[in-house]
């Protein structure tokens, strides 16, 4: 796998952002629902927050909008993970791993 | 009882860092039947429709991308009721007017502009459902752009004063007044210049994070009594000025 430069811990919001587009484009709403889901109700992303994620998110290259679904008042926009984003996502579970297994190695087996 | 479409004024005002409660009120209000139509500066307006109910968001952005983050608002179930510029500080003209603009949405809001959505109320539904954003990240925003209005408008108001006061000076005037007049503009300016560098100075902090947000909602209420307190003066001098004017005629 090819390493980006070190990074900053993602947050929780941008992290389950990243994880949710990883399967494919999506809007929005379908984020947020996604999230909601993976997290077991406890992420919930709003749209003001949802909208500043995204921006910074589109910033830093690591996604990117696609061609809208829908149209008129039904239209969505769709946002894609782009290469350096899928590497910045798998480098971030490497490093949740990591952390796991450190702390493993100190408390003992985690359930 | 209260005919449908009847219309009713309300001329309670809040700060702009008291969005919570107004976001309270405008809730309690809908539950009573009375929706908000509009909010301009001089007034907020409610239309009776007792057959909904509604919960509300107040949201504030600036430098963002308005039909982005209006889309994505809306495809989260938020419809956008008003959208305003900064307009408590009208006087200075820029963005004063409020509109709704919802069907001709501009990209660039260097100023900012606060937001408020409706969603239609459902009990079965999360409290979280109805929050737009995580409050911290309003109330900086709020305070920030306070501070930012406070560096323009307290020199402004200081310098319009002894500026009136000098030109509406008789030319044969005594000594001692072209002395408090002249002093009194010295002063105001070195206290604008002081102002200006400590906003900058604070503005910066809270882009670094070193500040946290409550002690910036605290600077930004310190800054307002110091203003008060300059306008108190100001309006002692000219307390002054007229009675010693009286007292020479």
């Amino acid at each position: 796998m090819v390493m980006s430069k070190t990074q900053e811990p993602l947050t929780e919001s941008y992290f389950y952002i990243l994880l949710c587009l990883y399967q494919g484009p999506s809007h929005g709403y379908g984020i947020m629902q996604k999230t909601l889901e993976l997290s077991d109700g406890h992420v919930r992303i709003g749209s003001g927050t949802m909208y500043g994620a995204t921006a910074n998110l589109m910033q830093k290259g690591w996604i990117q909008e696609c061609p809208p679904s829908g149209t008129g008042f039904e239209r969505k926009r769709m946002y894609q993970l782009t290469e350096l984003g899928r590497q910045t996502v798998l480098q971030e579970i490497e490093r949740l791993n990591h952390l796991t297994r450190v702390a493993a190695s100190v408390v003992g087996g985690l359930s | 009882m209260n005919a449908p479409h009847e219309t009713k004024i309300a001329h309670r005002r809040f700060f702009r860092w008291d969005y919570e409660q107004e976001r309270r009120l405008l809730d309690e209000a809908s539950a009573q039947g009375w929706q908000l139509s509009s909010r301009t500066p001089w007034g907020v307006t409610y239309e009776y429709d007792p057959t909904a109910r509604y919960r509300y968001a107040i949201d504030f952005r600036r430098d963002h991308d308005e039909a982005r983050y209006l889309d994505t608002c809306r495809e989260m179930g938020w419809e956008l009721v008003t959208g305003l510029g900064d307009a408590s500080f009208s006087l200075l003209g820029r963005q004063g007017a409020p509109w709704n603009d919802y069907f001709t949405p501009k990209s660039d809001c260097k100023d900012g502009k606060w937001y408020i959505f409706r969603k239609l109320y459902r009990p079965d539904r999360s409290e979280d459902d109805y929050s737009v954003a995580a409050p911290g990240e309003l109330q900086e925003a709020a305070c920030q752009q306070t501070l930012q209005k406070l560096r323009m408008l307290v020199p402004m108001m200081i310098h319009i004063t002894y500026l009136f006061l000098f030109l509406w000076m008789r030319i044969d005037e005594g000594l001692w007044l072209r002395m408090f007049i002249a002093i009194g503009m010295i002063a105001g300016l070195a206290l604008c210049l002081l102002l200006r560098f400590w906003v900058t100075h604070i503005l910066k902090n809270a882009e670094n994070k070193t500040l946290s947000h409550r002690r910036l909602v605290f600077l930004t209420d310190s800054i307002s009594t110091i203003e008060l307190f300059l306008l108190l003066l100001e309006l002692m001098g000219i307390i002054l000025l007229l009675f010693a004017l009286i007292h020479l005629y």
